[in-house]
């Protein structure tokens, strides 16, 4: 359980999906204008990293060994993420057509973006993740990690918009450098440059 | 033939580079950030990311229309997923072709490299090339995108390069005393990316206010500059699409107006 | 019906004001002697540089804000203070100067200058030159032996205790060097009884809540008191944690800061509170030394988040008593 929480507060604060690694930046646009779109999304990426997980783990361990895995290996784990999209996406469909309407405009880009597939890949890399339970606990934090820091640019909008900035800082620019400036203070948790 | 006025260069200059300047992918629109901000740590990165991103747009902004046209309407949904998976085929001898530069620049890159499939500006190019029928415009658009997050890419990663190696294209430069190795963190390439955008953003406005200033009719300029200043003012705070599209026209259809009188 | 007027936190009141700036400035020179005291006259010459370099950058960003070179305007001085002041004696002049010139060009130009930064400039700075000189910030120069303005290779380097803390041993001071603030560390954040002096000060000129402060040194005490090595106390466990390290300074001067911090007291408390655990998890968890910094940085992105929460509950109490009103009526 503490190897799991362990791995759940490394991934969703020492190694941010956002912060640290810069992944799914489509949210800082377009998220960040209400908390609610940020909560579907952040929940959609959270239940596709969760299942997706473990069966990328179990994928990796099968094609490990061979000597095509160097080029293999990304089209391996989008593979997995667009089945697991299609089926979400068909299933949802036919049996819970309100949900699909909630959800259903979310669902292609929280499936597949940047931060799915990149978490998915950084954990096929990682030595020390060696247990599907490890690399579960991974990807729920990462998943939770990237809301949370949503969540979090969302409350400094308005903060934002209350400064003084100069004409061609306001808006993306003052966004992306308070971003910035976060992942600055989440660099003293690591120390270092994370290995990409 | 009829000179072309300033403003109305100005104009023109915009509208043809509308995805380097106008809109730029990286600045404002926010695609590609990750790799602008985590991947770019250097020229050598900057230019094979420049040159994957390349490979993988170009393919998948051509194809996508010739396949979609072909797919039922009820089924259109997997545009989104097959934009990536053919993205993800092209991957695979961008994947030699970059690493054929520097050995090490793949490991520098890392996971980013694969992440060139999913990126957001894959998307983007879709959206704006979907319903385009006409190949050789489709090609334009999307090499005009791609100009734009290259100019960016290799903007940055100079910048990186110079302040945290003291190197370029990994030759060492002796003028550069000091070495920040602070720079290669993701924090500082967001920090970069917002000054870059900033500066952007600058240039853009340069550009609008000459375009105002040099506006043929010279009238009522004081009401007309107010005016213009508002929409600006206006426009800003709204996402780039609503941005100088209608104020040029808006101009142009005002100018023609006077002319006509 | 009792309708207590408060202002909205977003209408931005002129809070650095110039006299708040002067105290802050005057609460600062303490440190400086003592640092003069115990390292010579390069602390002046620290001090006097990485305040020239943050003045020269001000006025340089004020140019591009298009409000004109604001040649008045104090708070520079304050940061430039700060940066220095947290720098150990010996570190080569350029990495402070850096500090500064990231703290003003990156915190506080982009966000408008003066009055309008979401950040602390001086933790930013220091954040960022951790990163890039780690190890250069990392070692201290013994107290009472007076450097010279060059510092070379002969002065000898020691940890300060917060890293000895850190790798679970336990700092060999004595109380009279505690008290005294003779051991190694940064070059004003040692002296703990003169930094409790300037509280006092700031409190007296009523540019500090005293419930900032406390909220913040009791919830580390709490935590200290808890956590600690098997071989100390819970009492000299708390005792090492406020002394080693730059945690009183952070809590006097850079906590307090009344542009990051939130505007109404509730809000003020939890925003102490949470700078303190999480200065608390960075120093058991993080990976560089300057922890309280970094969790003021990471803190100061969760101030108006805290004002929103208490607003919040302020209207929703304030609609509760209406109804309760409406429905005696």
């Amino acid at each position: 359980m503490m190897d799991f929480l362990a791995v759940f507060a490394a991934a969703m604060a020492a190694e941010n999906l956002f912060f640290a690694r810069a992944f799914d930046s489509y949210g800082l646009r377009e998220l960040t204008r209400e908390p609610k779109r940020i909560l579907v999304f952040g929940g959609l990426t959270t239940a596709v990293l969760a299942t997706a997980g473990p069966i990328a783990y179990g994928v990796n361990r099968l094609i490990a060994g061979s000597s095509m895995y160097y080029y293999i290996n990304g089209l391996a784990h989008l593979l997995i993420l667009v089945l697991l999209f299609a089926a979400a996406y068909l299933l949802l469909q036919k049996y819970a057509p309100k949900v699909f309407d909630l959800i259903g405009q979310y669902l292609p880009y929280a499936a597949i973006n940047c931060g799915t597939l990149g978490s998915l890949l950084l954990v096929a890399k990682d030595p020390d993740i060696n247990t599907v339970w490890r690399a579960l606990a991974y990807h729920c934090g990462a998943g939770v990690g990237f809301t949370l820091a949503m969540l979090l640019l969302w409350s400094l909008n308005r903060r934002l918009s209350s400064c003084n900035a100069g004409k061609s800082f306001r808006g993306f620019p003052l966004q992306l450098i308070t971003a910035g400036l976060i992942a600055l203070a989440l660099v003293g948790l690591t120390g270092n440059q994370l290995p990409a | 033939m009829k000179k072309m006025s300033k403003r109305n260069y100005y104009r023109r200059f915009l509208s043809v580079t509308k995805g380097i300047f106008l809109k730029n992918p990286v600045l404002t629109m926010g695609f590609a950030v990750p790799f602008v901000v985590v991947a770019t740590t250097s020229l050598q990165t900057a230019v094979g990311l420049s040159i994957g991103l390349l490979l993988t747009l170009v393919p998948v902004g051509l194809i996508m229309p010739l396949l979609m046209a072909k797919i039922p309407q009820d089924f259109q949904w997997v545009d989104y997923p097959l934009c990536a998976l053919i993205a993800a085929f092209f991957v695979l001898p961008t994947r030699v072709i970059v690493g054929n530069i520097s050995p090490a620049l793949m490991d520098s890159v890392g996971v980013y490299f694969s992440l060139l499939c999913v990126s957001t500006l894959l998307f983007a190019a879709r959206g704006k090339t979907r319903k385009e029928p006409d190949l050789a415009k489709v090609l334009l658009e999307l090499v005009k995108i791609w100009i734009g997050a290259a100019m960016v890419l290799l903007l940055v990663g100079v910048v990186r390069e110079i302040f945290g190696y003291g190197t370029l294209w990994g030759k060492a430069l002796p003028w550069v005393k000091l070495r920040f190795s602070g720079v290669m963190v993701s924090a500082f390439g967001f920090i970069l990316l917002g000054f870059v955008a900033a500066l952007g953003k600058k240039i853009h406005r340069t550009i609008l206010a000459a375009q105002i200033w040099t506006a043929r009719n010279r009238g009522p300029i004081k009401e007309k500059l107010i005016e213009l200043a508002h929409k600006m003012r206006e426009d800003e705070e709204e996402t780039p699409e609503e941005l100088p599209k209608e104020t040029v026209e808006e101009t142009s259809k005002e100018n023609q107006g006077k002319e006509q009188e | 019906m009792i309708v207590k007027s408060k202002p909205f936190p977003q209408i931005r009141a002129e809070e650095r004001s110039s006299l708040v700036m002067l105290d802050t400035a005057i609460a600062l020179i303490p440190p400086f002697f003592m640092a003069v005291f115990y390292y010579g006259i390069r602390s002046l010459a620290l001090g006097a540089l990485t305040v020239l370099a943050a003045l020269v950058t001000n006025w340089i960003s004020s140019l591009f804000n298009g409000r004109g070179i604001e040649w008045w305007d104090a708070s520079p001085v304050v940061t430039g203070m700060i940066i220095a002041l947290m720098m150990p004696a010996s570190i080569p002049f350029y990495i402070p100067m850096l500090a500064a010139v990231f703290a003003i060009f990156v915190v506080k130009f982009p966000y408008g200058g003066t009055g309008n930064n979401v950040f602390n400039p001086a933790a930013a700075g220091l954040a960022f030159v951790t990163i890039c000189f780690g190890t250069q910030l990392s070692g201290y120069p013994t107290p009472l032996e007076p450097l010279s303005l060059v510092v070379d290779e002969t002065v000898k380097l020691v940890q300060g205790p917060a890293a000895i803390l850190k790798m679970g041993a336990i700092p060999t001071i004595s109380t009279e060097q505690l008290a005294l603030g003779n051991f190694a560390g940064p070059m004003g954040t040692t002296n703990i009884l003169v930094i409790a002096a300037c509280l006092v000060y700031l409190l007296v000129r009523k540019n500090v809540k005293w419930y900032v402060p406390a909220a913040y040194l009791g919830t580390v005490c709490v935590f200290a008191s808890r956590i600690h090595h098997e071989d100390i106390g819970a009492m000299e466990s708390i005792i090492l944690e406020l002394v080693a390290g730059s945690l009183m300074f952070v809590a006097v001067y850079m906590l307090t800061e009344p542009v990051t911090l939130p505007k109404r007291p509730m809000a003020k408390i939890f925003y102490a509170v949470t700078a303190g655990i999480v200065t608390m998890l960075f120093r058991y968890y993080g990976a560089v030394h300057y922890s309280a910094v970094f969790a003021l940085l990471l803190t100061n992105a969760f101030s108006p988040l805290f004002d929103h929460l208490v607003e919040r509950g302020n209207l929703i109490e304030l609609m509760e008593r209406r109804a309760d009103h409406e429905e005696d009526e």
